[in-house]
């Protein structure tokens, strides 16, 4: 710790450690001198002068946000000269600021606003000049209106460290404007919209969109809750104006958000929400009370049982939903109904990878987001993080913009690979290859932690096993030179603090194993790594026991049955359940009736033409969910389902952090977790909660509180390499890979029917050529093409980008159809398909030709 | 009053120097203060100048020194002090009496043609394009005595009547 000193403020003394700055040092002391540049998130500019001080002995006034501290210094935050000196830039300031704070939705948050008032200002005496610059209302998000702008910079410092780096000061005459590089609009330069910019400007130049007009800031009812995108579990404040959401933002000024988290919620109000349930009658979806609708379902489902048994219906729930429903839906089924047959998406999007993860190295190895922002060298393996998992993608800018270094593994040419100090543009499907590449460079190398590997179980078989392995075949299958792998592997083995970084739903299940390899040789660290999860609450949804194989807290159904059948109190079924899979496979013979819960297995399940075919083979179906989705159309019964925006409950993060979900409106349609209730008790098992906090309660006393778990002995484990993905052929020759997209999130049901897809081109329909293909091809930008797998086919538009290499397509993965060319072959062991990775051959024009 | 110059013009276009080059714009009272500052000047130099610019200035040029960040912003402002307490009456002669006494200030000129010494050439008024002179060419004994002079209003202080007037008879006062 740093050294404590005395200072005196205002006549009142503070000690604080040495290297404070004076700003910060009289907050501590509770004097708040009035700022504009300066922000806590961000470094000091100094440049706006309003938190000139007086510091005795000094010549001149100084700027508190800029010095530090020195002891015994006596510091006047509020003299008169310091006043004057104020007062005059704040008229400056306010003689070019063509605003009025009437019709301004910063009014009462404003900083100006406020400061100008505290100095007593009624009007600035010099002469007002109108900067006369036009109002861009070009985007559906952010509102910028440089008239108010009053240049402190806050927004160009953020926008490096957290968004796009796009805005900078450009010279406008003699005074300074802030644009992008040629003043284009936000939209057409690249931004990300974070909102970071407008996130932190003390005026009413950069503001929300959807909220003008529609509140003041006193009048705004604010609820903390967490982010149900994807899985980094941001912490998000939603702003409430008469029930419905005016913004969001996050708890401070300074913290990340993403487009999708700080702008995406407009889909929570789309009149398109299933609010009242649906009973199909004559083949159309009717109307319903709710009281009817539970009726009905229960009844066809327990006369499913009564003639087929308990294990011909099966359960699938989405991975967004909150620990409280997954566990109630996995009791519901075992206990109420009877079956292990449960699955959820999870299966889809990184359960595996996980589970090995926990096999191989425990959880204790995962590490958060803080702890990123402090290693000196990441690899990060088919990670988009600053797309798919933003959060994860600022912390690695941090780290880096401290001085890590970073190896980037990825097929695509992402953001983050620009600032790659080496990339390895991988064929796709070709991850094993370089990674057993890798581990063979860093033990010929020697940068490697001996020590700790040879503690490991298996290192002398992972030796053998890597001398035998060919680099000639690694640079065959990978199309990555032998020297560029060893100059990767020197620069990872040789940090003193590493990280792998990883999308979890990207990687093949020995991809993983190998990770863990790498992390155990490379052992100083004790093995850490982040699994990027796509899904908010993934994590709790396996720990949760929403899977055929495990019962909560991830126990084997074997193993745990005797536990499980004393707590619930009931039978419980011996017969292992099926997985999301092997449900499809049997439905219409061993499957009859299924309920699915926040989920949509006909557009996210590869091979959907063959998912939506076995649904409609059913007796029955269940659909509960916000929106009509495509497994919904072919149900029996659509209950309405609620999103994580009106639950109360908890999730799990990437990171292993239990987060504490709040309702920020009232719920439109009734709760998930009191539709199941009433459905199992209408099904004879009574389940009587009376809120989300007691069935916490039961899965706290249960000992299911997520936590780490650590482990002591670890073990290499031994993997052959071999191309992951479906593999091309001559007839289909190319490799399309399905993967995220800023603007869209997965399946798209939420970013479709939320502004976000109007900055998604072609709101996702699309796909992406490199220019090489494109011209032996013949394929022009925009015009029309057809992709075809073994499954199917779909017209599409192209897309002229170089993101990935010759012969590789994208397609993002919000595409409706995307899931119609997937494959569902699955692996026996963890019995997920490798659905991002498709063969496809590609021609120009529709599919009817 | 100053030799080199009119210290007004000279003060302005030392300011609009700054703000083109050296200004690096990155502190609020500098960029701000000195476009300010720009503008009230160019305002005395067309003899639209107001008494209490005289305060503003002062105030202005006091407080960037106190506020600005850089020396250069500090040093920018001295010049304009300095030029206020040498040549203070320079500037309120701008102000007041809308006179430039180093005649510099284009718009605070006048041009004045002496009656001693102007001829009645008429060659002036044939060269004025904007008809700014009155007067008629002596004839003797047929004309009028209409002696010439200048319509202030009207004259752009081209000069053109200046290079054709023979006997020196038009001054700029
Ligand atoms: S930005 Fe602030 S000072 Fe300007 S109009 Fe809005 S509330 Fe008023
Ligand atoms: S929204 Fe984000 S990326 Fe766009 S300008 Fe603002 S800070 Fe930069
Ligand atoms: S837009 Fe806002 S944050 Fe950016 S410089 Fe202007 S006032 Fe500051
Ligand atoms: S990074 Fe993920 S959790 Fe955070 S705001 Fe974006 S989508 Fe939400
Ligand atoms: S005072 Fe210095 S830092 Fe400030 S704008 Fe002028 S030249 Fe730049
Ligand atoms: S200065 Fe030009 S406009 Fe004025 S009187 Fe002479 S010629 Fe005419
Ligand atoms: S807050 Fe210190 S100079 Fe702007």
């Amino acid at each position: 710790m740093s050294e404590q000193v005395t200072v005196t403020i205002n006549g009142k003394e503070v000690k604080v450690s040495e290297g404070t700055l004076i700003i910060q040092a009289a907050k501590m002391a509770g004097i708040d001198i009035p700022h504009l540049c300066y922000c806590e998130c961000l470094p000091s500019t100094g440049s706006c002068r309003v938190c000139l001080v007086e510091v005795e002995g000094a010549k001149g006034l100084v700027a508190s946000c800029t010095r530090k501290v020195k002891n015994g210094m006596v510091i006047n935050t509020n003299t008169e000269k310091v006043r004057e000196a104020r007062r005059f830039v704040l008229e400056l300031i306010l003689s070019n600021h063509s605003g009025d704070c009437m019709s301004c939705d910063k009014n009462g948050a404003c900083e100006l606003q406020k400061y100008a008032y505290e100095l007593g200002i009624e009007k600035t005496s010099f002469s007002m000049k109108d900067p006369g610059y036009e109002i861009d209302k070009s985007n559906p998000f952010i509102e910028r209106n440089y008239n108010l702008c009053i240049l402190c910079g806050r927004c160009v410092g953020i926008c490096k460290t957290q968004g796009a780096d796009i805005i900078d000061f450009i010279k406008r005459g003699m005074i300074t404007k802030v644009a992008t590089p040629l003043d284009k609009p936000l939209q057409e330069s690249g931004c990300d919209f974070c909102g970071s910019c407008l996130a932190v400007c003390p005026v009413g130049a950069l503001l929300e969109v959807d909220r003008r007009f529609r509140g003041r800031e006193w009048e705004m009812e604010e609820t903390k809750t967490v982010c149900s995108y994807c899985g980094c579990g941001c912490d998000l404040v939603f702003g409430i104006v008469d029930g419905q959401i005016m913004r969001t933002t996050g708890e401070s000024p300074g913290d990340f958000l993403c487009a999708k988290g700080r702008f995406g919620w407009d889909f929570v109000e789309n009149p398109k929400r299933i609010i009242k349930p649906l009973i199909k009658k004559d083949g159309i979806l009717t109307e319903s009370t709710y009281e009817e609708a539970i009726k009905f379902a229960a009844e066809r489902l327990l006369d499913i049982k009564k003639a087929h048994g308990a294990n011909s219906i099966g359960g699938f729930i989405g991975a967004g939903n909150t620990n409280e429903v997954a566990y109630l839906f996995q009791k519901f089924l075992r206990a109420g109904i009877g079956t292990n047959n449960i699955d959820s998406s999870a299966r889809l999007l990184g359960f595996p990878a996980l589970i090995d993860l926990y096999e191989a190295l425990g959880d204790g190895a995962v590490v958060s987001m803080e702890d990123i922002e402090e290693v000196d060298t990441l690899l990060l393996v088919n990670a988009d993080v600053t797309v798919a998992y933003p959060r994860v993608g600022v912390a690695v800018k941090r780290a880096l913009s401290s001085g890590a270094k970073l190896v980037v593994v990825d097929a695509g040419r992402t953001k983050i690979s620009e600032k790659a100090d080496i990339y390895i543009q991988s064929k796709a499907g070709s991850d094993e290859f370089i990674l057993s590449g890798l581990l063979k460079e860093l033990l010929d190398g020697k940068v490697y932690d001996e020590e700790f590997a040879k503690k490991c179980g298996k290192f002398e078989d992972l030796k053998k096993s890597l001398g035998k392995l060919k680099m000639e075949m690694v640079e065959k299958e990978s199309g990555i030179s032998k020297d560029v792998l060893k100059r990767a592997a020197k620069l990872y083995g040789e940090g003193k603090k590493t990280v792998i970084v990883f999308g979890a739903e990207t990687v093949s299940p020995q991809t993983m194993e190998l990770i863990a390899n790498i992390s155990l040789l490379t052992g100083k660290t004790r093995a850490s790594v982040l699994p990027c999860l796509l899904s908010s609450n993934l994590r709790g949804t396996v720990y949760m026991g929403a899977l055929a194989e495990f019962y909560p807290g991830v126990r084997k159904i074997d193993e745990a049955r005797n536990d499980f059948e004393k707590t619930w109190g009931v039978k419980l079924p011996k017969k292992a359940g099926l997985s999301i899979k092997e449900m499809l496979d049997g439905m219409g013979s061993s499957i009859l009736g299924m309920y699915i819960v926040g989920a949509d297995p006909v557009t996210q399940f590869p091979n959907s033409s063959s998912v939506a075919k076995s649904l409609s083979s059913l007796d029955f179906l269940v659909a509960q969910d916000t929106f009509l989705t495509e497994t919904a159309k072919l149900a029996d019964v659509v209950l309405p389902g609620i999103t994580l925006a009106e639950s109360n409950g908890t999730i799990v993060n990437m990171e292993y952090r239990t987060k504490e979900v709040r309702a920020v409106i009232e719920p439109l349609a009734e709760t998930d977790w009191k539709t199941v209730t009433a459905l199992s008790k209408r099904m004879n098992y009574t389940m009587g909660y009376s809120s989300e906090k007691e069935i916490a309660k039961e899965i706290k006393s249960l000992v299911f509180v997520p936590k780490k778990i650590e482990r002591d002995t670890y073990s290499f484990i031994l993997v052959e390499p071999k191309v992951s993905g479906e593999e091309p052929d001559k007839k289909y020759p190319y490799t399309l890979i399905v993967g995220e997209t800023t603007f869209g999130f997965y399946d798209g049901i939420r970013t479709k029917n939320s502004k976000l897809s109007r900055l998604e081109p072609n709101a996702g329909d699309y796909v992406i050529f490199n220019s090489e293909d494109a011209t032996s091809l013949k394929i022009e930008d925009g015009c029309e093409v057809t992709v075809k797998s073994r499954r199917g086919k779909v017209t599409t538009s192209a897309k002229i980008l170089d993101f990935l290499p010759k012969g590789m397509f994208f397609m993002p993965s919000c595409h409706d159809k995307r899931g119609i060319l997937a494959s569902d072959s699955i692996d026996s062991k963890l019995k997920s398909p490798q659905h991002r990775l498709i063969a496809v051959s590609i021609s120009k024009g529709g599919a009817n030709k | 009053m100053s030799s080199e110059g009119c210290s007004v013009l000279i003060t302005l276009e030392f300011f609009k120097g700054f703000a083109k080059d050296k200004m690096c714009g990155k502190c609020l009272p500098c960029m701000l203060g000195t476009t300010r500052i720009i503008d009230v000047l160019e305002r005395i130099t067309k003899s639209e100048g107001e008494e209490r610019d005289m305060v503003v200035l002062e105030k202005t040029s006091s407080n960037i020194i106190d506020t600005a960040r850089c020396k250069l912003g500090k040093d920018a402002a001295n010049f304009l002090q300095d030029s206020l307490t040498s040549s203070r009456d320079e500037y309120e002669e701008h102000i007041k009496d809308g006179h430039c006494s180093h005649n510099s200030c284009e718009l605070l000129i006048n041009y004045w043609i002496d009656p001693e010494k102007c001829v009645m050439c008429d060659a002036c008024k044939k060269v004025c394009p904007e008809d700014a002179i009155v007067g008629e060419k002596l004839v003797p004994y047929l004309s009028d005595n209409n002696p010439y002079y200048v319509r202030d209003k009207k004259c752009t202080k081209c000069g053109q009547c200046l290079t054709v007037c023979e006997v020196g008879a038009i001054e700029i006062v």
